[in-house]
């Protein structure tokens, strides 16, 4: 029975709702109308309880690994403590003084864009790292995508756009004068490509998924 | 009574809902349903297990960027579970140690844990679960963290399959330690990275048929197949369109608006 509950029961709320949902998509009912506008104030109760599920489950996991840290990395248990603190800090500070608040921006400033841009930087090197591997600098395309990637990377960094102030304006023509151009030829070559999978598949050349 | 410009949406539905029910009522008479082909990305997973228990590492696993099983990319993110779930099984199979990163999103926490114990539980395993090596990063550092991982277990397969943004960081790697990377992502404009770094790759839709293959479910596989008739229509439909435009014929293009 408990299996029931858990798995069938929601499955056919669902399926009713969905089909509910979607008959309203073609057919101009003022009941239907009505339905759909409920069920999507509805959609937006149950997501947030599901941010707040997100919350507790965090919340779980880093208070098990201080607990119970991990056997081959003792030490991950103080990363979990700062987690946690960080997390009940913000909560307080958003919650007791406001989120547009000078005490929440500043906080906000000062933490979680220094982390982010030390995450971008890091990404730098794995990315350098990624694309240097897979291209081997062995051509010029290859190159041109370096710097392309580097470009952008070092644009999005703050460090770097402080030291240099025109990387922004470096980063900025690289995206809008070369990428963009470059993405247009490449979806524009995708798209031919998909042409000719097209006829392929037509013409029984190309094989689908299910034979 | 109908609402404007929904006749061509309505068509295809019930097309897709026709066909999708029609290998089901195959399967729920026990005909025989379309064999879906051989994926070489997940034969080489098995591969790739023989060859960690063999070296003695272990091997990494991420189930996507996205994590979230409703909306876009809810499909492809059951996909990638139900991949996740034949490689534990597996690596169960033959000892070997996986970690597994977490996308950015807690909700996923649970469902994670309860299939790689499920999987464990299935193979007569169960000591083999452990939480602490499912892992959870946060929204943020989730790209990087997976690269740590990599480098610190020094892993010899890195399978990533799911809804990934850009991933090529961790499969470098993952190729830097001599790891066969294995990736795989429904979104087609992030296709390229995978495609570049990894040794096999599920090209987009691919994922959604890989999952079926290793669910087993013919459910999935009725589906798959309705859908796979309904693609090559639609292409057709496509064809003849560029066809059709290209001879200056507006017929196609005013039929659809309707």
């Amino acid at each position: 029975m408990a299996v029931v509950i858990r798995t069938q029961i929601p499955m056919y709320i669902i399926s009713i709702i969905a089909f509910i949902l979607l008959v309203e998509y073609f057919i101009a009912l003022e009941p239907l109308a009505a339905f759909r506008k409920e069920m999507l104030t509805w959609g937006v109760i149950i997501y947030n309880f599901v941010t707040l599920l997100g919350s507790a489950l965090m919340l779980r996991y880093h208070s098990l690994r201080i607990m119970k840290p991990p056997s081959r990395e003792p030490w991950a248990r103080y990363y979990s403590i700062v987690a946690i603190a960080a997390f009940f800090v913000f909560l307080g500070i958003g919650w007791g003084i406001g989120l547009r608040s000078t005490e929440y921006v500043t906080m906000y400033m000062q933490t979680v864009i220094p982390a982010t841009a030390t995450l971008w930087g890091l990404n730098l090197i794995f990315s350098t790292m990624g694309v240097y591997r897979a291209m081997r600098i062995s051509n010029l395309e290859a190159l041109a995508l370096l710097i392309g990637g580097l470009s952008y990377f070092l644009k999005e960094m703050p460090i770097i756009c402080a030291i240099f102030p025109p990387m922004t304006a470096i980063g900025d023509w690289f995206l809008r004068y070369v990428m963009g151009p470059a993405g247009r030829v490449a979806v524009l070559t995708a798209a031919l490509i998909s042409v000719v999978v097209c006829i392929r598949t037509i013409i029984q050349k190309e094989r689908t998924a299910v034979i | 009574m109908l609402k404007a410009g929904v006749i061509t949406d309505l068509v295809v539905i019930a097309l897709l809902s026709g066909m999708m029910g029609y290998y089901l009522w195959l399967v729920s008479k026990g005909r025989p349903l379309p064999r879906i082909r051989k994926i070489p990305a997940i034969d080489a997973i098995e591969e790739g297990i023989g060859r960690c228990a063999e070296m003695g590492r272990p091997m990494h696993y991420a189930p996507g960027d996205f994590g979230q099983i409703s909306g876009e990319w809810g499909p492809a993110v059951v996909s990638a579970l139900n991949i996740y779930k034949y490689t534990l099984k597996l690596a169960a199979k033959h000892e070997v140690p996986v970690y597994t990163s977490l996308p950015g999103v807690a909700e996923i926490i649970p469902l994670v844990q309860g299939i790689a114990r499920e999987a464990y539980r299935e193979e007569g395993k169960p000591e083999l679960y452990k939480e602490e090596n499912i892992l959870y990063y946060g929204p943020s550092a989730y790209k990087i963290a997976r690269c740590g991982t990599v480098l610190r277990n020094n892993v010899a397969l890195n399978v990533q399959i799911g809804v990934f943004y850009t991933e090529i960081q961790s499969h470098a790697v993952a190729r830097q330690i001599g790891a066969i990377n294995i990736g795989g992502t429904t979104r087609w404009t992030a296709m390229y990275g995978q495609a570049i770094t990894c040794d096999y790759v599920l090209i987009c839709e691919e994922v959604l048929a890989a999952g079926t293959l290793v669910s087993g479910d013919p459910g999935m596989t009725a589906s798959l197949a309705g859908e796979d008739i309904v693609k090559m229509f639609l292409i057709g439909i496509g064809a003849l369109g560029i066809i059709l435009g290209l001879l200056g014929n507006p017929a196609l293009n005013e039929l659809l608006k309707l």
